[in-house]
Formats: C-alpha cells, sequence, structure tokens
C-alpha cells in the first residue's frame, strides 16, 4: 500500500509528531544524508553538504536507518529504522514534498534497501515475521512504490543489502537474528542462530551462492557489507555470544570460496566491543572503513593486505561514507568528520550515505 | 567454563586500584559502590537461592516418582512456585555467565513464539523419548526441552495428573520432570560458579580498566547493571503486561503470559519487581547517587512498590489469570500495571544514568 502526503501526515499526526515543510532553500548541493534524533526527540533526515554545512531536514515518523539514493541522484530514499514501517522519498534536486509509503502486510522494514541500475526499481530488506523468513521487497518507483513481488533471502533478519559491481548479483547480509514486532527488538533465537551472506540472482530472485560462518562463530550476526575493488564482500558483524571471547568481526568473501575472517591484531580487536555497525569502501576500492559504536573507534583497513591503515577515535562513532579516497564519518553526538569537522545538535543515526560520484 | 580473564591472558589484583581508570574520583567511588551493592546483596545470594530452590524441586519430584501419591504432587508443584520466583530474582541478567553456553534460555525459554519449543517437550512426553529422562543427555538436547517453562508444562499441563498416579506414562513423565530439575540446578550453578571466586564474573565487574576485557571503567560495570534493570522493565511492560492484557477486554490473551499453567505469573511478575526494589535498596541509590538526585530513589521505590501491591491485590483473589482477563475490572487493574512500571523505567533507564554522568551513547545504546 501505498501513501500519499496527506495519509503521511496522518500517520505522523497518529505518530505523535507533525511533518514539517522543507526548510531553508538548499543553497549546495547534498553531499551527505544521514537520518538523525533532534534534540526534542523528534527523528528525520538531514542533507548536508561537502563542507558538512546543513542544508535541509525533512521529518520522518519515527527513528530512521540507512539512506539509499537512486543513480539519477534525484531521490533518496529514508527506510525506517526495524521494525518501522515507514520510508519517505525524497526529492533532492527539485525539493518536491516528500512522499511517504510503508511497508506491505505482515512486512517490516529492516533499514537497508538500494535501486536497480535503471533506478526504476527498489529494494529493501524486510521481515516477513509470521513466516520467520527474510524477504527483499520490489518496488516500482514510477508507480508510486507500488510493491510488486519480493525475493526469499534464504535467511533471518536479512539487515544490509547492495547490488553488487556486476550490477547483477544482490548481497544479502542476513543476520540471523529472528525477531517478532509484538516484541519489539527482542532477540528471540539467539541459542539457534545462523547468519549468512546470500548471493541473489537480481532478475530472477534466485539464490545463487550461500555462505555461513564457522559453527564456533554462529552468534555472529553478519549485518553490514561493502564490496572491495577486487569484488570480495567485506562485512562487518556485531557478537552475540559471550562477551568474554574476542571473536573476529569481520569477514571477507570472495565467490565461490569459504568466508575469510580477518585477524586483527589485539587490542585493536578487542576495542571494537564485539559490535561494527557500518562497514563501506572507498572509491577506488582500496580501502575499507568499518565503525564501532561500542568501541568509539574506526578503523581504515587496506583492502589487499587488510592491515589497519587508521584508526580514528570518535565517541559514538557509526556512519561512515566515502568520500573520494578517505573516509567520513558521523556520531551519536552530532560530529561529522572527514571533511571539514562539523558539530551539529542532533545526534546522526547509524548510517551515512554520500552523494558525490552520483550522478 | 571460566575464560572471562584467561580468554584475554590477562591478569590483574582483584581489589585495589586499576591504573589508567579515569574519572571524577567521587563518583567514580560511588559507582562501585553502587555496582557493589548490587552484586554482593541481590545477584550473588539470588542465584544462590535458585540453586536451593532447584534443588529443593529436585528432591520433592524424585519422591513423587518414588511414590507417586497427590500429596507428594502437590509438594512437587509448591516447589516448582518456589523455584519460579527464585528465577524471577535474576531473571533480568542477560550477560555475562547467562549468555555462555546460551544457559539463560536453557533456564528460561520464553517467550515461545509459535509454541516449537513446547511442541518439543509435548513430543518428548508423547513418544516417551529415553534420552530426556537423564540430566546429561537432557543438556545436550534443545534449550526448550530443558528449562522452567518445559517444567511449567511437565508438572500442570495435560496429562500431569496422571502423576500423581502408578500410571506407566506418568513413569516416563516423571524421570524427565526430574531431569529438568536436575539440569536447572546444574546450570544455575554453572552460572553461580562463573560469577564467583577471584577470577569470577563479579571480580571482572569490579574491577574495571584498560586491561579489563569488557569493562574499562568503573562507570561501564554499572552501566551494564543498569541497562539490565532496564532491559527487564521493558519485558515485564512490553510482553507480560501489555502484550497479555491487549488494548481492551477482548484483546486479552492470558496464554501469551509466563507460568499461566502453574499460576504462577502473577507471582513471578510481583517477584520481578521485587527483585528491581531489592537492587534498587541493595546499590543504595538514596544514598549514593548524587545529593541532588538521591531522591529519585525514592521515587522508583514508589513506582516498584505501586507494580507489587497492584498486582498482589490481584493475587490475593485467588483467581487464574484467564479470569482476571476475562473481568472488566481486574482486566483493567492487570493493566494499570505497566503505569507505574514505565515509571521505573524511566527512573532506572533515564534518570539514574543521566545523574550518574553515564552518557550511554545513541547508536551505542541501541544500535542495529
Amino acid at each position: 500500500m501505498s501513501l500519499t502526503r496527506r495519509h503521511f501526515a496522518g500517520l505522523c499526526a497518529a505518530l505523535g509528531t507533525l511533518p514539517m515543510a522543507p526548510l531553508a532553500s538548499a543553497l549546495g548541493a547534498p553531499a551527505f544524508l544521514s537520518a538523525y534524533r533532534d534534540e526534542n526527540g523528534d527523528y528525520g533526515v538531514a542533507a548536508l553538504d561537502d563542507m558538512g554545512a546543513l542544508l535541509f531536514t525533512e521529518r520522518l515518523p519515527g527513528r530512521g536507518h540507512d539512506t539509499v539514493c537512486a543513480p539519477n541522484g534525484q531521490t533518496a530514499i529514508t527506510f525506517a529504522r526495524r521494525p518501522g514501517r515507514f520510508a519517505l522519498a525524497i526529492d533532492l534536486k527539485d525539493r518536491n514534498i516528500p512522499y511517504a509509503f510503508e511497508a506491505a502486510p505482515n512486512r517490516h522494514f529492516y533499514g537497508h534497501g538500494f535501486f536497480s541500475p535503471d533506478g526504476r526499481l527498489l529494494y529493501a530488506t524486510e521481515n516477513a515475521y509470521e513466516d520467520e523468513r527474510g524477504v527483499i521487497g520490489i518496488y516500482d518507483v514510477e508507480a508510486g512504490y507500488q510493491r510488486i513481488g519480493e525475493f526469499d533471502t534464504h535467511g533471518i533478519g536479512p539487515h544490509e543489502a547492495i547490488l553488487m559491481a556486476d550490477k547483477r548479483t544482490i548481497a544479502v547480509a542476513n543476520g540471523g537474528i529472528l525477531t517478532h514486532p509484538d516484541f519489539p527488538r527482542w532477540k528471540l533465537n539467539l541459542a539457534n542462530m545462523v547468519p549468512s551472506l546470500a548471493y541473489i540472482d537480481l532478475e530472477t530472485g534466485d539464490l545463487q551462492e550461500l555462505v555461513a560462518l564457522p559453527p564456533s562463530l554462529h552468534q555472529l550476526s553478519i549485518r553490514h557489507m561493502a564490496q572491495a575493488g577486487d569484488r570480495s564482500i567485506w562485512f562487518g558483524g556485531q557478537f552475540e555470544g559471550t562477551r568474554a571471547e574476542i571473536v573476529p568481526l569481520i569477514g571477507r568473501h570472495r565467490r565461490g570460496s569459504e568466508i575469510e575472517l580477518i585477524n586483527l591484531p589485539d587490542p585493536a580487536l578487542s576495542r571494537l566491543n564485539h559490535y561494527i555497525a557500518s562497514v563501506k569502501a572507498s572509491a577506488d576500492g582500496e580501502r575499507i572503513a568499518v565503525t564501532s559504536s561500542r568501541g568509539n573507534m574506526a578503523y581504515v583497513l587496506d583492502a589487499i593486505d587488510h592491515r589497519i591503515i587508521e584508526s580514528i577515535p570518535l565517541t559514538d562513532v557509526s556512519g561512515c561514507a566515502p568520500l573520494g579516497n578517505h573516509f567520513c564519518f558521523t556520531t551519536g553526538q552530532g560530529a561529522l568528520r572527514g571533511t571539514r569537522d562539523t558539530q551539529l545538535d542532533l545526534s546522526f543515526d547509524n548510517h551515512l550515505t554520500g552523494l558525490l560520484g552520483v550522478a | 567454563m571460566r575464560h572471562w580473564i584467561v580468554a584475554a591472558g590477562l591478569c590483574w589484583a582483584v581489589s585495589g586500584s586499576v591504573p589508567g581508570a579515569v574519572g571524577p574520583a567521587v563518583a567514580d567511588t560511588n559507582m562501585q559502590a553502587i555496582t557493589r551493592g548490587m552484586i554482593e546483596g541481590h545477584i550473588l545470594p539470588s542465584y544462590a537461592a535458585l540453586i536451593d530452590a532447584a534443588g529443593a524441586q529436585q528432591m520433592a519430584v524424585d519422591a513423587l516418582c518414588e511414590a507417586p501419591s497427590q500429596t507428594a504432587l502437590d509438594e512437587v508443584r509448591t516447589a516448582f512456585s518456589d523455584l519460579v520466583i527464585a528465577w524471577s530474582a535474576v531473571e533480568f541478567i542477560r550477560f555475562g555467565p547467562a549468555r555462555e553456553d546460551n544457559r539463560f534460555e536453557k533456564l528460561f525459554f520464553w517467550p515461545d513464539r509459535n509454541g516449537r519449543g513446547l511442541g518439543q517437550v509435548q513430543g518428548a512426553i508423547a513418544n516417551a523419548d529415553p534420552t530426556v529422562t537423564e540430566r546429561d543427555s537432557l543438556q545436550g538436547k534443545s534449550v526448550a526441552l530443558q528449562g522452567l517453562m518445559a517444567l511449567d508444562f511437565t508438572l500442570f499441563g495435560t496429562g500431569s495428573e496422571a502423576l500423581a498416579t502408578d500410571d506407566e506414562t506418568a513413569t516416563h513423565r516423571c524421570a524427565y520432570a526430574e531431569a529438568i530439575a536436575a539440569a536447572i540446578a546444574s546450570t544455575s550453578e554453572a552460572v553461580l560458579n562463573d560469577w564467583s571466586g577471584n577470577d569470577g564474573y563479579a571480580a571482572l565487574m569490579l574491577s574495571p580498566g584498560p586491561e579489563n576485557p569488557i569493562y574499562r571503567t568503573e562507570g561501564e560495570s554499572l552501566q551494564e547493571l543498569l541497562r539490565s534493570m532496564s532491559e527487564q522493565l521493558q519485558i515485564m511492560h512490553d510482553a507480560k503486561i501489555v502484550r497479555v492484557a491487549g488494548e481492551a477486554l477482548a484483546d486479552a490473551r492470558y496464554r501469551r503470559a509466563p507460568f499461566w499453567r502453574s499460576g504462577q505469573t502473577l507471582p513471578t511478575i510481583i517477584a520481578n519487581a521485587e527483585a528491581m526494589l531489592a537492587l534498587n535498596e541493595a546499590g543504595q541509590f538514596a544514598d549514593l547517587l548524587p545529593e541532588q538526585s538521591q531522591r529519585f530513589a525514592g521515587t522508583a521505590r514508589f513506582e516498584l512498590r505501586q507494580v507489587v501491591s497492584r498486582l498482589q491485590a490481584l493475587e490475593e483473589s485467588g483467581d487464574t489469570l484467564e479470569t482476571l482477563l476475562a473481568g472488566e475490572d481486574t482486566h483493567g487493574r492487570y493493566a494499570g500495571a505497566a503505569l507505574p512500571l514505565s515509571g521505573a523505567l524511566r527512573i532506572i533507564g533515564d534518570v539514574y544514568p543521566a545523574e550518574l554522568g553515564l552518557t550511554i551513547g545513541f547508536n551505542s545504546l541501541d544500535g542495529d
């Protein structure tokens, strides 16, 4: 079901917030987008320019998660954070009124997605919670984000999904954690979770490859990922086992082979506090950045020799986006680092989306 | 398995100052005292009481299996009531030794969405599965087969009346119940064992520092406890009250509550709230919070006492949960426990951390 602006206003009112008209005129081109919570506890999505200046914000009816941009750079979609059901389409260029739509009945968003290469379809990771399986919902952009179908992700709890560089394969991180909106944010299967990495054909939805972690790491929830220049998928996990165990949190996978776990030296590894919040690749694909909000630390790794090139201690760092071959980072305390350092009176949410390089 | 410290290859003095620990001295001392009070005053003795209750349960079931009778079954059921109330005092601890080896789920597999765990228990009884009647083999099986919810069905579910008789089918069921009780005792002992001693989890929480594999500051140790309390209050509010009561009388679903078969839903929620009260006292928040905020400890106490007294009034009626949730007045009173739970949650989840200067990051608190 899609929502009109009027319906969205109703939805916002029902949720106790009021939609706000688009803000100030956009002076520069948006370079970054991030969901946030402001000082009043209201949620929104913010656009910043390449120097970190705030260009405009749009209100959200609840906490947002990731934002994805269409290939033509005109539209961006901010997804609700799980178990949210709203998505907001923002017009980045003409600043038309945002358009909101909802997840299907018995589905909620996980907060991530991507556009098809031609920009006509939007894909979103979703929870088919009554069936206890993960799906990728498919939305027809021209038809007002009408949901036209879904693919099985062959796992529980799909979180981030990306379109690989071949423009034909979807890589999905099946986090493995069973949740149900009746028990918000409660993990229902920690004893027997099975995270996996699935490769799915964009056109047919067929499963091409499914790889799992070794049984000893079955409680490492694979959540976020990026593709390196050598086409391998780098992923970051969040460990649900006892925190006294020091386990690898970052892995790398090449199609057709086993998962390779990245053995960061200690104390760099334990510093991450069992938690990776974002994984991004640099524009040239030779560097991988990972953030840990729980470890107050970000690392930039060399994608070839897997060494830590740079350590960036930063309180509550989570969002990360490439800026050329470097990276920018955002924090829950309103800091933006990596371009001109900026401090805003809001909490940046988990993910930062970089728009430079998009048409 | 004991590897809190071994895992990181570390060793440090259990008492005494930790080099490199930073922060305002007075606040740190207080935080340490609060953490110590909660661990020594509530967590450790409550786990010990759980082990005792599990042992008593095991003995009672043993006596029932030896000489089945209604009296023996009644005693088993009374012991079960003591056991789940003892459990409710430590239910909020979902970290550390309870996370190891899925011990938490082994003790308390709930919520059981779609009745999957229940189906396993019913299947084991219906098929007289020989592998569930010995503790060791039971402990190697599904977490759903070996905990309090499995025992709840075994002792109170359909067919449990036969436990009072010499009936053939009851023999297996009784042996299964005994194995569950033994498994609960064993798992609880493993948890307490990992908390105890110079290299136990209590020592770990009380020796934060740069070398500590988990807790770097005294604030982080205390944060873990406050976060666990908040989660428990949230679970009580969301899953045990609101989701069970529903929005209106017609939406009430008593089967969504834990321990409805044994009639222990209200006693266990009351015991959950009493545990929060006990922690509030053991942590001495009324004395150890910064002076200007000590009054909040009284607010938390007031709210939690409200939860207890409202639910106690319902419990004293002697009616089943099903009956209570079917009556307009009693349904409203059950649902009404959500209000003081929210109040307690606000104090313990927001006010205490803020007053103690424990800034929990927006993303690190509840990431995704």
